[in-house]
């Protein structure tokens, strides 16, 4: 982070760097749900309450009353659901900018997944009535809410599109990379580089397998040349993963 | 919803037609009067998957037109239906015009979150 264009961000005891009004935040124009007129962020400011969370903090559970939304300013949350026998599926991967439990919030039912920090985190919390009534008087924030809500819905759809469709294990595994080349893959001459933050039992998770596969698929990716691992970098040869996904 | 009624453009569709198709950049929004839609994807094979079915009452397409992205999924005709179609710039303007709306719209998108991660749970279950 170049030190003086984010000059307004704090260190904490999580070393997060923190941002403690909307107004002045300087990511704010890169946030698709912060990006609003300065009266509306005026107004984002006077409702939020900023806190830290450390790495494995619970947000919220599944099936608890919502209390308010959670903004992720920094850090990454993991949202997850349990099948019906207890399994743990994740079924997305929140990145900052995003606004998690909007949708139990704005219908007053129980939350559909838990949220828990993967790493050190800026959360801002909006009580319940509090986003209720910026949003009745704020157009631009139904709009932005609405944008938020619609890409947790394209995303559950490929979810469901990748485990439902897909025909093997090592398939929804390969999927899972090329979803994540197109998002945060960095080209190199040795393949798409891939910075993966994720132990095994996390993977295995988002595909809703265990965590002895994933170790097992990764080794043959590996002898196969599909994959290179080096420390938490990952080189991945897409066109050989392509070669395997049929949805 | 009055606001919304009064754009659409009613349509009979038999059963079997195809409302538009995963990939489509989305033309505007469908509120279902009568009959079954299905919720359909497709893979390279050319293997459908049903994922559910949408009922009178519910509005399609509402997610895409919103955020502008093509359709995740395709909406085929179960039954004979009775559709009302907004295109998706009248659409918007309405929205403009009667702020009001939008938190029907935030209504329907959350219900539509809600039911996307019990599809997920669902398909998760029976692949386990």
């Amino acid at each position: 982070m170049p030190g003086a264009e984010r000059k307004k961000a704090m260190r904490t005891p999580y070393n997060v760097d923190t941002q403690n009004s909307c107004s002045d935040c300087t990511f704010r124009a890169e946030r698709q749900f912060c990006n609003m007129t300065p009266p509306a962020v005026r107004g984002l400011d006077a409702i939020k309450f900023m806190a830290v969370y450390p790495k494995g903090s619970v947000l919220f559970v599944e099936g608890e009353q919502p209390r308010g939304v959670f903004i992720v300013c920094s850090g990454r949350v993991k949202l997850t659901t349990s099948s019906s026998e207890g399994k743990t599926l994740i079924v997305k991967i929140a990145e900052a900018g995003e606004v998690l439990g909007a949708s139990g919030t704005i219908l007053a039912t129980p939350f559909e997944v838990s949220a828990e920090t993967l790493e050190p985190s800026q959360i801002n919390f909006i009580r319940r009535e509090d986003f209720m009534a910026f949003l009745n008087t704020n157009p631009e924030a139904c709009m932005h809410t609405a944008q938020q809500l619609s890409e947790k819905y394209h995303s559950a759809q490929r979810e469901i599109r990748t485990l439902g469709l897909s025909q093997s294990t090592s398939e929804k595994l390969a999927r899972l990379f090329l979803d994540w080349c197109d998002r945060n893959g960095d080209e190199t001459p040795k393949g798409i580089r891939l910075k993966v933050l994720l132990t095994h039992e996390e993977i295995a998770q988002m595909i809703g397998t265990t965590r002895e596969t994933i170790t097992r698929l990764l080794s043959d990716f590996k002898r196969r040349k599909i994959i290179e691992v080096k420390g938490s970098s990952m080189f991945v040869q897409t066109a050989a993963l392509e070669a395997m996904v049929t949805v | 919803m009055t606001e919304l009624t009064e754009r659409e453009t009613l349509q009979h569709r038999p059963a079997g037609t195809i409302l538009f198709n995963e990939g489509d950049q989305p033309r505007g929004i469908y509120l279902i009067h009568s009959g079954t839609i299905e919720l359909l994807l497709r893979n390279r094979n050319g293997e459908w998957k049903r994922m559910r079915s949408a009922a009178p009452g519910e509005i399609l397409a509402l997610e895409s037109v919103v955020s502008r992205r093509p359709h995740e999924y395709t909406a085929r005709a179960a039954s004979p239906c009775d559709l009302g179609f907004i295109e998706k710039e009248s659409f918007l303007r309405v929205l403009d015009e009667n702020p009001a709306i939008w938190f029907s719209v935030l209504r329907l998108l959350s219900q539509g979150v809600n039911a996307s991660y019990a599809s997920l749970r669902h398909v998760a279950e029976a692949r386990a």
